[in-house]
């Protein structure tokens, strides 16, 4: 049976994992395989949401900070740098933040470098709700949208 | 011929001066018909720019003045260094850029006249001959749809034609193969080459009609990459062996990896494990098959199919969970593979075999045991994730020493990976890798499963007889999705021509590069074909500079300059033939390879 989909297919992350396995070597003796998954960096348990105003947004980053975009947030409490990665200010439906915008963002806190810094998985602007990273933190990157062919009408729109 | 000047004729004259101050330092001179040089080690063909070390000894030189060096020919006869050398001393010889003859001459530095000569043939790296006979590709990048991959066969006939093939490829929009492929190439006498292949099917990007350039390394190996505006990606051309068309031969328990998207969760994806197939039964009898679907961690126990290959080597295999491949056979026991689950999921990768020690299950730590390149590229929540290192394993599930560069999302990390108790690997090949978190500073990296090959397989080079053994990486942390390899380390000389490539994530998306370099010492000059996220331009000058770490003995420090841009490089050496390349900067995300031409 075709796989639906690898998010329902799979089982939860864990942190230890000890597995008792069938070799595929002709029904030779089980291998084994102890495999310690660290604890995952990206907890949705511990999401936060910041609400504040763009500051300004950094399209290309410095040298300590995590590659990708980055908004830079100005908050009742300070100054957050909020993580955005590669592909959510590319493409057609690309995140469009402007300075003094107001942003609620939801991620997890890390420190990069000694520095604190916003994983952002959902930005909530005006334009609407924008998911970046999925609930293990991992950047979505969508089929392109800036495609310069039309494909899908030569197959007669299947 | 020794024609050096007469000793009775020094005798005489000193004689006859014996009372007058005069010095005749010719006549201090040894007698040139006592002095004799021979060159040693010439080789009779070299290619351009092809640098080899050269010895001469000299005999009856009293006064072990040593060897001069020089070389004639029409044009630019290459360069020697160093130009002197002492008696039975070593001179690394460069040939020329161009083609042509050359004659080598060392001469006694006691008597110029006294020489030995030999005469070289330099040939081009590439031509349209280097092809010739069915070639298996595999590449994976992106194209206007997303994330795609593709593989096939194709029949080059020796004068730039491609007279047959076909191939599979997946993106998000389409699955298509096998179609039938066609085409024409063209390979410069420097190995840098262009490769059309018109497949069968309109609906592909750029209707069918696929650019890829190429850089020849021998007449069984290059490195391309995609080189239109449909797509950007890196990959592979291998000769394919009679065996992959042999059911027979592909069988047996295999080591596999593939790496791509989770389609329909858009996020990064990676299968590993091992099968254990016979295309003559027609069956996966059993396989392990892991998942880090986005760190979401899995195994499981399956069984599945496969098909004999057809005449162009290809088959398809389908496991029991429902994820299914086409095969284009290598030979019988390395295939690549393109995942045939568009548009849910889309993965390429390979599979190799396992050897005698597979099919007993007889590995154990001792599997590991020596020196090894490690790399690894994928990405994490950081964003894109690359890592190259090198260990000392002592064959008992210890690393004994080992560095790290690691790339996370542009913070790179450069630490120790050395332990104990930190591999271990199972009967049947199925390891487990701990990697400390000084590998990474942000702590993404550090759960690797391994599969270990057959020992006499080049995991790069699938064709090479030499350089085979080390294993299958697959990243298995809940906060990094990769795949990878593991080569067993050897010494060797960093210089000559060597083909390059390399893989970025950046600002712009996906970069790829493939060209030709020539290393000296220090140094690298060359010129590659670059790919950014569809934008391509011919023929960029590359340079690049490299200081060998004198603490880890392996690894190179150095920085590359595309036109104007410059990136920071890392590199480790897995042989003089065969460098993996990890990018550094902050600003991008990347790996690659030096491969000797």
């Amino acid at each position: 049976m075709k796989k639906p989909s690898g998010g329902l297919f799979l089982s939860a992350s864990i942190a230890l994992l000890a597995m008792v396995l069938a070799g595929p070597a002709g029904g030779q003796t089980a291998a084994w395989v102890k495999a310690a998954v660290a604890a995952p960096r990206y907890d949705i348990a511990r999401e936060v949401t910041i609400e504040g105003s763009v500051a300004s947004v950094v399209t290309k980053a410095s040298p300590g900070m995590l590659a990708g975009a980055h908004a830079i947030l100005t908050t009742p409490t300070g100054t957050v740098d909020a993580h955005l990665g590669n592909y959510a200010m590319r493409g057609a439906r690309a995140l469009s933040l402007a300075s003094g915008e107001r942003v609620k963002m939801v991620g997890v806190l890390t420190i990069i470098k000694g520095r604190p810094v916003l994983l952002v998985r959902t930005a909530q602007t005006a334009s609407g709700l924008y998911t970046i990273r999925n609930a293990r933190g991992f950047l979505i990157r969508p089929a392109s949208a800036t495609a310069t062919h039309s494909r899908k009408a030569a197959e007669g729109g299947q | 011929m020794n024609t050096g000047r007469h000793p009775f004729l020094c005798f005489a004259l000193a004689a006859a001066l014996a009372l007058v101050t005069v010095s005749f330092s010719s006549c201090s001179r040894q007698s040139a018909s006592d002095i004799n040089v021979q060159l040693i080690n010439a080789p009779s063909t070299l290619t351009v720019n092809q640098s080899v070390n050269l010895t001469a000894s000299v005999a009856n030189d009293s006064s072990n003045a040593g060897v001069d060096w020089s070389c004639g020919g029409s044009g630019n006869c290459g360069t020697f260094n160093p130009v002197h050398t002492a008696n039975s001393g070593t001179t690394v010889y460069t040939a020329p850029s161009s083609a042509g003859t050359v004659t080598l001459t060392a001469a006694a530095t006691a008597n110029s006249s006294v020489k030995s000569s030999a005469t070289v043939s330099i040939v081009p790296v590439g031509s349209n001959s280097a092809l010739n006979g069915q070639y298996v590709f595999s590449v994976q990048g992106y194209d206007s749809y997303g994330i795609y991959a593709a593989a096939g066969t194709i029949v080059a006939d020796g004068n730039g034609n491609i007279t047959g093939g076909e191939q599979d490829s997946s993106d998000t929009s389409v699955e298509s193969g096998p179609d039938a492929v066609t085409g024409t190439y063209s390979i410069g006498p420097d190995g840098r080459g262009s490769l059309t292949l018109n497949a069968s099917n309109t609906t592909l990007p750029n209707n069918g009609v696929e650019t890829f350039s190429v850089a020849v390394t021998s007449t069984t190996h290059a490195l391309i990459i995609q080189f239109d505006g449909s797509a950007t990606s890196s990959g592979t051309l291998d000769v394919q062996a009679a065996s992959a068309t042999n059911p027979n031969a592909i069988s047996g328990s295999f080591a596999f990896t593939a790496q791509g998207a989770d389609v329909g969760n858009q996020v990064p994806i990676t299968f590993g494990g091992l099968a254990l197939m016979s295309t003559s039964s027609g069956s996966i009898a059993s396989a392990t098959f892991f998942e880090n679907d986005a760190g979401s961690t899995s195994t499981s126990s399956l069984s599945g199919s496969i098909t004999t290959p057809d005449a162009f080597g290809r088959g398809t295999i389908g496991f029991s969970n429902g994820v299914n491949f086409a095969y284009y056979a290598i030979q019988g026991q390395v295939l690549r593979l393109v995942e045939k689950d568009a548009p849910v999921l889309i993965t390429g990768g390979s599979m190799y075999g396992q050897g005698a020690a597979g099919a007993s299950a007889s590995f154990s730590n001792a599997a590991l045991s020596g020196n090894y390149v490690l790399s690894e590229a994928g990405a994490s929540v950081s964003g894109s994730l690359a890592l190259a290192g090198q260990f000392s394993a002592d064959g008992a599930g210890n690393l004994t020493a080992g560095v790290a560069d690691t790339n996370d999302a542009g913070v790179a990390t450069f630490g120790p990976i050395a332990g104990q108790r930190v591999y271990s690997i199972a009967g049947d090949g199925t390891g487990t890798l701990a990697l400390p978190g000084t590998s990474d500073t942000t702590q993404d990296v550090s759960s690797l499963l391994i599969f270990v090959v057959d020992p006499t397989l080049n995991l790069l080079d699938p064709n090479s007889t030499s350089g085979g053994g080390g294993a299958l990486v697959m990243d298995y942390d809940s906060s990094a999705v990769g795949s990878g390899f593991i080569l067993p380390q050897s010494s060797g000389a960093f210089q000559g021509n060597y083909a390059v490539n390399l893989s970025f994530v950046d600002t712009t998306g996906q970069t790829d590069w493939v060209g030709q370099s020539v290393v000296t010492s220090g140094g690298l000059t060359g010129t590659v074909d670059v790919n950014a996220d569809g934008v391509t331009t011919a023929g960029v000058s590359l340079s690049g500079t490299f200081t060998a770490d004198a603490s880890d003995v392996g690894r190179w420090i150095g920085a590359f300059t595309l036109s104007s841009t410059n990136y920071s490089i890392s590199g480790y050496q897995v042989s003089g033939t065969l460098f993996v390349i990890i990018d550094t900067d902050s600003a991008d995300v990347g790996n690659g390879i030096l491969e000797s031409e």
